[in-house]
């Protein structure tokens, strides 16, 4: 077996080994599966799911389900992956990895595998539940799922980057509400997955439009809606060469950043770190 | 086995770190003959932890020339990885996990690993391979981590604290396990505090104060350079009398012309690796 195939197979070894801690602890396949979205989803659906948007006739619990299929990727990739990496790090896992040959890279394939399973299920989650519950559309036709593919794969992959990058930088779990957790939500409310982007002032569509989540939502929204509602889309149009665009940029900016960072944070990983890193927690709860 | 070509599986020459405008190594030369333990022993502060740790390829130093099993372990390959163990201190990582299930996981890395199931019997945690991780006691947990310290087959392991929050039984038993893979032929740099540990296990200890090396031999040859008294005791009329002499058996000569059979009890206690530890860092550090 070559290096390359060895690192795979082990790293998947981990994310087997990592799935069975979540079965066996469901508090953490709790969070893993976000319920809370789901629950959300449905409540916001059944109380004004009905509700055309501003008269087009373009039923709102699309947008929803469209807004909360992206935020399933988001928070698996640029959330919850970030705070994992963070307190690996604390806990010394990170470490661990480095004094093994080919440890990183393992513990990384095996996150990552982690992650696009989160990402899977989630995604799953939404639109199933969104189906059952709501009577949501699912894409209507083979067009529309290899859409739903595309934009999906993409998205996952740019988020995924971003988020090995945002977790090397995140200084430590506990950081993660304010560094993640928050500016997500800012880009939930801007981007167009609860409230139409349409009824966004320019400059904050301008500034959404930066970031991959607008162009999720929106390539989500072309896969779920017919073909017709794009007119009521800000351009007209769904805008599947600019989304793809965009999610690309991400993507090449997330593979440049992630491995230097990741790189730098392991190299920085040492045993008399995590020491004073304890010595500081303990002295924080007043021990 | 491969040491260096001379023989050393580490060699150090001039090994300067500072950090900032604080040097904290202020040139270490050292050099580590293949099988055995050395025990690295210092103060807290000494430059033990940054000398292991350039060692163990974690850290870059600042100068110096520094080759680990004939590498340069700032630029160690994935085969050198292979070669090295490592046991560092406040591991706290995977407590959710089943035991077995990462030495499995860290086994999978290795051309020849020890099987994991062996490697936890080895270790005594036999019974202990379904437990999570988290649950084991400060004990258990160290002795897992040296599971996973030799778990690859290492030529070279790095102890840090190994026996730290052991009971003596589970101390003697580690002892007894490291003496094993002694036997065969590891070569162990141990660091700690515990200096009846590091008298027992090391045939060299080198003894590091403020980024210096300043002593370097077995436990006896240190207890010999600092012409530190020895301890007699005895019993005399049914108490216990201790008098401190350079020349103790004279002191004894003296005891049993003038007491005879009157004395009992006589104890000659030679200075000790803490007498020359507590002696050197004491004068180095003045």
């Amino acid at each position: 077996m070559n290096r390359t195939a060895r690192i795979l197979s082990t790293g998947l070894l981990r994310a087997r080994l990592e799935l069975r801690v979540l079965v066996r602890n469901r508090s953490i396949l709790f969070s893993q599966l976000q319920v809370a979205n789901v629950v959300m989803l449905v409540v916001l659906g059944r109380i004004i799911g009905d509700d055309p948007i501003g008269g087009s006739g373009q039923p709102q619990v699309t947008l929803f389900v469209a807004g909360f299929v992206a935020l399933a990727v988001c928070q698996a990739t640029i959330l919850q992956f970030p705070l994992a990496l963070a307190t690996d790090r604390e806990d010394g896992t990170l470490l661990r990895a480095r004094g093994i040959p080919d440890g990183v890279a393992t513990y990384l394939v095996g996150k990552v595998a982690v992650v696009l399973l989160t990402v899977v299920v989630n995604v799953a989650l939404v639109l199933v539940t969104a189906a059952v519950a709501l009577g949501a559309p699912m894409p209507s036709s083979a067009s529309s799922w290899l859409t739903l593919l595309w934009v999906l794969a993409l998205s996952t992959c740019a988020a995924t980057l971003l988020g090995a990058a945002v977790g090397a930088m995140l200084p430590g779990a506990r950081q993660g509400t304010g560094w993640v957790l928050l500016p997500l939500m800012g880009l939930m409310v801007i981007s167009g997955t609860v409230i139409p982007f349409t009824l966004m002032p320019g400059v904050v569509q301008a500034v959404a439009s930066v970031f991959p989540l607008r162009w999720m939502a929106q390539g989500v929204r072309s896969a779920l809606y017919e073909p017709a509602y794009a007119v009521y889309e800000v351009a007209g149009s769904w805008q599947h060469l600019e989304t793809a665009g965009v999610l690309l940029a991400w993507v090449v900016v997330g593979a440049v950043l992630a491995p230097r960072l990741i790189a730098r944070t392991t190299r920085r990983e040492t045993g008399s770190k995590l020491e004073e890193r304890r010595h500081e927690a303990s002295r924080r709860v007043g021990i | 086995m491969s040491a260096t070509s001379d023989g050393h599986v580490i060699s150090v020459r001039d090994l300067t770190m500072a950090y900032g405008s604080t040097r904290v190594l202020e040139g270490i030369d050292l050099d580590v003959e293949e099988g055995g333990v050395t025990a690295l022993l210092g103060p807290n502060g000494a430059g033990k932890t940054t000398t292991v740790e350039i060692l163990e390829g974690f850290r870059r130093r600042s100068g110096g020339d520094v080759r680990v099993l004939g590498e340069d372990p700032a630029r160690a390959s994935r085969a050198w990885r292979s070669r090295v163990g490592i046991v560092m201190q406040s591991w706290q990582d995977h407590a959710r996990w089943r035991v077995v299930e990462l030495v499995r996981y860290a086994a999978a890395h290795y051309d020849h690993p020890v099987p994991a199931e062996e490697a936890l019997e080895m270790m005594g945690l036999g019974d202990k391979a379904q437990a999570t991780i988290g649950d084991l006691s400060g004990g258990q947990r160290r002795r897992l981590d040296v599971a996973l310290g030799i778990v690859g087959r290492p030529e070279l392991l790095f102890l840090d604290e190994p026996t730290a929050g052991f009971d003596p039984a589970a101390r003697r038993s580690f002892h007894e396990v490291l003496g094993t893979l002694v036997d065969s032929g590891l070569t162990v740099l141990l660091t700690t505090h515990d200096l009846a540990e590091a008298e027992r296990l090391s045939r060299r200890i080198v003894l590091l104060v403020g980024g210096q090396l300043v002593a370097d031999g077995s436990a006896a040859d240190l207890a010999r350079s600092i012409d530190a008294p020895t301890t007699v005791r005895w019993r005399e009329d049914g108490q216990v009398r201790t008098e401190k002499t350079v020349e103790p058996d004279a002191l004894v000569h003296r005891l049993y012309a003038t007491h005879g059979s009157a004395l009992s009890g006589v104890e000659v206690r030679p200075p000790d690796l803490e007498d020359a530890y507590l002696e050197i860092v004491a004068r180095e550090e003045s």
